[in-house]
């Protein structure tokens, strides 16, 4: 690899005999994996290099500028977009690409590129405070906190715990937090160095409840606040005072007191230090650019007209989540009050990314979807803090066109196929935002191995109404999704295995969705048979 | 039933919606639009007062802090006991079904009061219990097993007015109460403990509660029916959901018409954008191969299947 001469000296850490004994260690074991086609190497180099030296990972982190990004969804994503970011700013970037996000996996990563004066670790959200104990970030990248395999971890609470666990024992870090949502809210509000981005939220049916203060949490329009529990109902006019007021949302300064808009009561028995509990202003925004259009997408027509001819800002202006007390069939998910309404966002289509200071950028992600760019904030704002220059770590992000072959388009038989991931409700919600409505099917496939959750009861609580046309129902647990679908109206043929699903599809573009092992497996085999490298 | 449209209350999704259960209302609502009878679904939240006057009521899973608020909010103006008074059908899922006891405790010890609609109270099981839940329903009307997916760190305790929903084929169900965890946790109430050492008798308000039903899985007291089976329930079980039905709409399930669900039909050798046609099926397509997948995976099959 060349040397960049504009990279400040790489940092000599100091290994010492059982570090290099052990990296030598762990480098012949991720090759003999990959050899042996057991693997990408990614996790077993690691951990034989952590039983030689155990505290492996904190002297290889030594002397390096480590950004610990973690969240339920958009880890790898934004991992990379961070990465691309720093290594446009002209620097070498050790991380771990394969998405080895425990401890063997951030161990192989930093071995890979001993020398890389940063590095960006995705980080699995348990793992944070052990991981972030050793390496000393300088930034932590919150993203979002939803509920992702229940069987397994247990309850959302406890991920929210170990986030802020992290902040409070790392004063040294600057937390990437973002503030629509409240569970990284929560987890980020002792930080000492705080940079709010508001990244956006599709999914608020995890937060509603506030983990910090045992109440509620409200919300109108883009803000929130947590509520406590005594006087919730106690006064009757309070919800007509809210109603009243919905209209003109505007940015309240944080911390301003305990009196939220539409709330004239205190903030009552909030514990101490949380009287005020509610979203920070951003440092941080979103905005749609002016003059240019985005992809066509009926859904998202009324809220269209209104941006069309200004700039604006997402944070203004935006209508009042209400909630359609009235439905038929179909069970309305609870989704965030994304003044993008869930529309549609393509490749090329650009948003303005704006900190209050430093000015605003044009970014024209190569990637689909609202959550990528609230990503693509993020990413920004955390290679900012890290000293990249902001315009540069833009172009960085704008070239991230596909994170282990998701989001890629690719030739499989006659159909022009694109590979999404999905891994929980949330994940699920931003992907439908993806699907592109010219493709002329889409194969939905879906397991239940444990590294998805058993469980799969949340297919009832994403909105499938985007989809249309030829839809197919794929995966081991195909026939819970099968089912679901049904009952959402949509017809749907069932295909057990998703790329043979692929191939019952008419000609054309195909949009195959998949959550965690089902896109596992459907990558194996798409590179076994050459359609992926 | 008001008028002639079916009104299926959805309590609180917001706040009780952590597992996938607002799935029942929809479940409700598709099986009597697919019979030609009107239904919608009303969605409760915390903004808005609870109507006493739909026709069914569906309540969810939710975590423990999610459990506090959707009493505060139900025990305003005392409305649900006015539904279950009106003997309207109440279904409860999981933390809906604790919610409706006498009280509940939390996995941290925490006592909270709940709406004593039931007769039951909830301890913690000193674990989770998470898998597979299969139960054989002993209600009449309900013949095949129940299938569904339990994840619940509480043990219900049945008074002498409830009865439960079945008997467990497979997975936990109501639980066992084990408080050696939780030393001073049972305040001023009586506890006997048998030679092994085991909790047997929780008093509550002069009545005791035995801590374990061995294989007893929900509650049935009144029109109320409560389970720790999510799935969601319904979408597993469609002859649990047409029971419900029936129930709300004060017929026997005898009398309810029969599905008539409109299915896309593939026509051979015709390109994919003509290639379909209507026909009508009378079950949801999948439903019969997701229930014996979910059965084996408890290693049973189905026991009883419907005539048609």
């Amino acid at each position: 690899m060349s040397e960049n001469p504009i990279q400040p000296p790489a940092p000599r850490a100091h290994l010492g005999l059982r570090g290099q004994v052990a990296v030598a260690a762990g480098r012949s074991a991720a090759l003999a994996s990959r050899l042996l086609g057991k693997g990408s190497g990614g996790m077993i180099g690691g951990r034989v290099a952590q039983r030689i030296c155990p505290d492996i990972l904190a002297r290889l982190a030594a002397g390096k500028n480590v950004a610990i990004v973690t969240g339920t969804n958009g880890k790898s994503t934004t991992t990379r977009m961070l990465t691309a970011a720093i290594e446009a700013g002209g620097h070498q970037v050790a991380t771990n690409r394969g998405g080895d996000n425990m401890t063997g996996g951030l161990i192989t990563a930093l071995m890979s590129q001993r020398h890389a004066p940063y590095a960006v670790l995705e980080v699995d959200e348990m793992h944070v405070p052990g991981a972030a104990a050793q390496v000393r970030p300088r930034v932590l990248v919150y993203l979002n906190l939803s509920r992702d395999q229940l069987d397994r971890v247990g309850e959302i609470t406890k991920i929210e715990g170990r986030l802020r666990q992290a902040v409070e024992e790392n004063l040294q870090a600057t937390v990437v937090a973002n503030c629509d949502d409240p569970l990284v809210t929560s987890a980020a509000w002792e930080a000492a160095q705080p940079v709010w981005v508001a990244a956006g939220a599709g999914w608020t049916g995890d937060s509603l409840t506030s983990a910090r203060t045992g109440g509620a949490i409200m919300r109108r329009g883009q803000h929130w606040w947590a509520a406590p529990l005594d006087g919730l109902f106690g006064e009757e006019e309070a919800s007509g005072e809210m109603a009243e007021t919905a209209d003109d949302s505007t940015e309240e300064t944080a911390g301003d007191s305990a009196q939220r808009p539409g709330s004239d009561r205190p903030a009552g028995d909030l514990p101490r230090g949380l009287q005020g509990f509610s979203r920070p202003t951003p440092q941080w925004t979103l905005a749609l650019v002016e003059g240019e259009g985005t992809a066509e997408d009926p859904a998202a027509d009324q809220d269209h007209t209104a941006a069309e001819n200004k700039p604006t800002d997402l944070e203004i202006g935006t209508k009042a989540q209400v909630i359609s007390s009235k439905l038929a069939v179909a069970h309305v998910p609870t989704q965030g009050a994304d003044p993008l309404g869930g529309r549609a966002w393509a490749p090329g289509d650009p948003v303005l990314v704006r900190q209050a200071e430093a000015g605003e950028w044009t970014l024209r992600l190569a990637l689909p979807g609202r959550a990528n760019r609230g990503n693509a904030a993020q990413a920004l704002a955390a290679a900012q803090v890290l000293g990249i220059e902001p315009s540069a770590a833009a172009r960085g992000i704008e070239s991230v066109k596909e994170v282990a072959g998701r989001y890629a388009m690719a030739q499989f038989g006659q159909a022009q196929l694109r590979v999404l991931l999905a891994k929980n409700p949330a994940g699920w919600q931003e992907s439908l935002t993806m699907i592109d409505r010219q493709a002329g099917a889409t194969v939905v496939a879906v397991n239940g191995q444990e590294a998805d959750g058993v469980d799969l009861s949340w297919l009832w609580d994403v909105d499938f109404s985007r989809l249309s046309g030829h839809v197919v129902a794929s995966g081991e647990r195909g026939r819970d999704l099968q089912v679901r679908l049904q009952y959402a109206g949509l017809n749907c043929d069932f295909v057990a295995d998703p790329l043979q699903a692929v191939a019952t599809c008419p000609p054309g573009r195909v949009d195959l969705l998949a959550n965690y092992t089902a896109f596992r497996d459907i990558r194996l085999a798409l590179i076994s048979k050459g359609v992926w490298k | 039933m008001s008028e002639s449209t079916l009104r299926i209350g959805l309590i609180l999704p917001q706040v009780l919606g952590t597992y996938g259960d607002g799935g029942n209302s929809a479940v409700l609502a598709a099986r009597a639009l697919w019979r030609g009878l009107p239904a919608e679904i009303i969605t409760l939240d915390l903004d808005q007062p609870l109507p006493t006057d739909l026709d069914i009521y569906t309540i969810g899973g939710g975590e423990d802090v999610a459990q506090v608020i959707a009493v505060e909010y139900l025990r305003r103006g005392d409305a649900l006991r006015k539904v279950v008074e009106a003997q309207k059908p109440v279904l409860a899922i999981c933390a809906g079904l604790q919610i409706l006891g006498h009280y509940f405790i939390d996995a941290r010890g925490e006592k909270s009061a709940g709406l004593g609609l039931i007769d039951a109270i909830t301890l913690p099981q000193g674990r989770r219990s998470i898998g597979e839940l299969v139960i054989k329903p002993q209600v009449i009307g309900l013949q095949g097993l129940l299938t569904g997916f339990e994840n619940h760190g509480g043990a219900t305790l049945l008074g002498r007015y409830a009865k439960p929903l079945g008997a467990t084929r497979f997975g936990s169900g109501n639980g066992v109460a084990d408080l050696s965890k939780y030393p001073g946790l049972a305040g001023g109430e009586y506890i006997e403990r048998d030679e092994a050492g085991t909790i047997t008798l929780v008093e509550h308000e002069g009545r005791p509660f035995r801590t374990c039903q061995p294989g007893a899985d929900g509650v049935v007291q009144g029109s109320v029916i409560c389970t720790y089976l999510h799935g969601p329930v319904l979408a597993r079980n469609p002859e649990l959901a047409d029971l419900l039905l029936a129930r709300a709409l004060g017929r026997t399930v005898g009398e309810l018409p029969e599905l008539q669900i409109p299915a896309l039909k593939p026509l051979p050798a015709a390109p994919s954008s003509q290639t379909q046609l209507f026909k009508t099926l009378t079950e949801v397509p999948g439903l019969t191969q997701l229930r014996a997948q979910r059965l084996a995976a408890a290693g049973l099959h189905e026991e009883f299947l419907p005539q048609k």
